[in-house]
């Protein structure tokens, strides 16, 4: 099935989410309707429709490649938390809760800090405007 | 003595348990307001439906630069992401107003604590972490002017 998430492949969401994330039951399909959802999640947030400006890396010509990467930062970190989430003890059921909640405060805080950023119109300017 | 409302429109907690009666509605829970001005790095003006001025609010928790140290980036920052947008005070019933008469809160926009935005990307510490690596005043701390 062909990726649905624009910014972030399901290869960095699985990288972001970390071992052992319960990786029978989270499959593609649903690693993309997270993507989708976190996509509408980060254009809402930061009330600007990166979705138009960044329409994924093949097909994009409006936004450089220097600074989409910060879309998939907040992207895949969002993604891989809901992922993680998805069974807090591990595909091999063994994960402590301290390891879990290490792991999802990390990505919260991943995905909060990209998201304060990209909130900033200034920088929202600075990405729409950089040389492609 | 009269209280200066024009000056100090918020009245501390001792203050209204005076019963001083207040010419406006004072804040005790969460509201939301719209932010008209964006004053300093932790300080921002807001308008409320039910007061007919607009008011200063501090942050609460939260210390960012003096705009003669630093601080213009802070106040920037926030100019480009909460100004003219409405956001939710939420309001700490122990720390309703701070020096100088301001009132307190953690403003909340979009869902998002924007102290904790700021501490996050570099533009502020926590009020506690404020004096963290400054050098401290001798002078100060030791009272140096009690031994001459």
């Amino acid at each position: 099935m062909a990726h649905a998430g624009l910014w972030a492949t399901s290869t960095e969401c699985i990288a972001k989410a970390g071992a052992n994330y319960n990786s029978t039951a989270v499959v593609d399909t649903m690693i993309n309707e997270f993507c989708l959802q976190a996509e509408n999640l980060i254009n809402s947030l930061t009330r600007y429709n990166w979705s138009d400006l960044f329409t994924g890396p093949a097909t994009t010509t409006t936004i450089s490649a220097d600074v989409w990467h910060l879309l998939g930062l907040a992207e895949s970190a969002l993604v891989g938390k809901w992922m993680l989430a998805y069974k807090p003890t591990g595909e091999d059921g063994a994960m402590s809760r301290i390891e879990f909640e290490d792991r999802i405060n990390i990505l919260r805080d991943d995905f909060l800090f990209a998201i304060s950023i990209l909130r900033d119109k200034q920088v929202q300017k600075f990405m729409q405007n950089a040389t492609i | 003595m009269a209280h200066d409302f024009i000056k100090f429109p918020e009245l501390t907690n001792n203050q209204l348990q005076q019963h001083i009666v207040s010419p406006h509605p004072q804040i005790t829970m969460d509201i939301f307001v719209k932010v008209v001005k964006v004053v300093d790095g932790d300080t921002i003006r807001v308008e409320w439906d039910e007061r007919d001025f607009d008011f200063p609010v501090r942050f609460l928790g939260i210390n960012a630069p003096e705009m003669n140290e630093g601080g213009e980036d802070a106040k920037e920052y926030l100019r480009n992401v909460i100004e003219g947008e409405e956001v939710l005070l939420k309001i700490d019933p122990k720390q309703r107003v701070g020096k100088y008469g301001r009132l307190l809160a953690k403003i909340i926009s979009l869902g998002m604590d924007m102290g904790d935005a700021m501490m996050r990307i570099g533009l502020a510490t926590s009020f506690e972490g404020r004096n963290e690596g400054k050098i401290p005043d001798l002078n100060k701390t030791l009272r140096m002017e009690q031994w001459f």
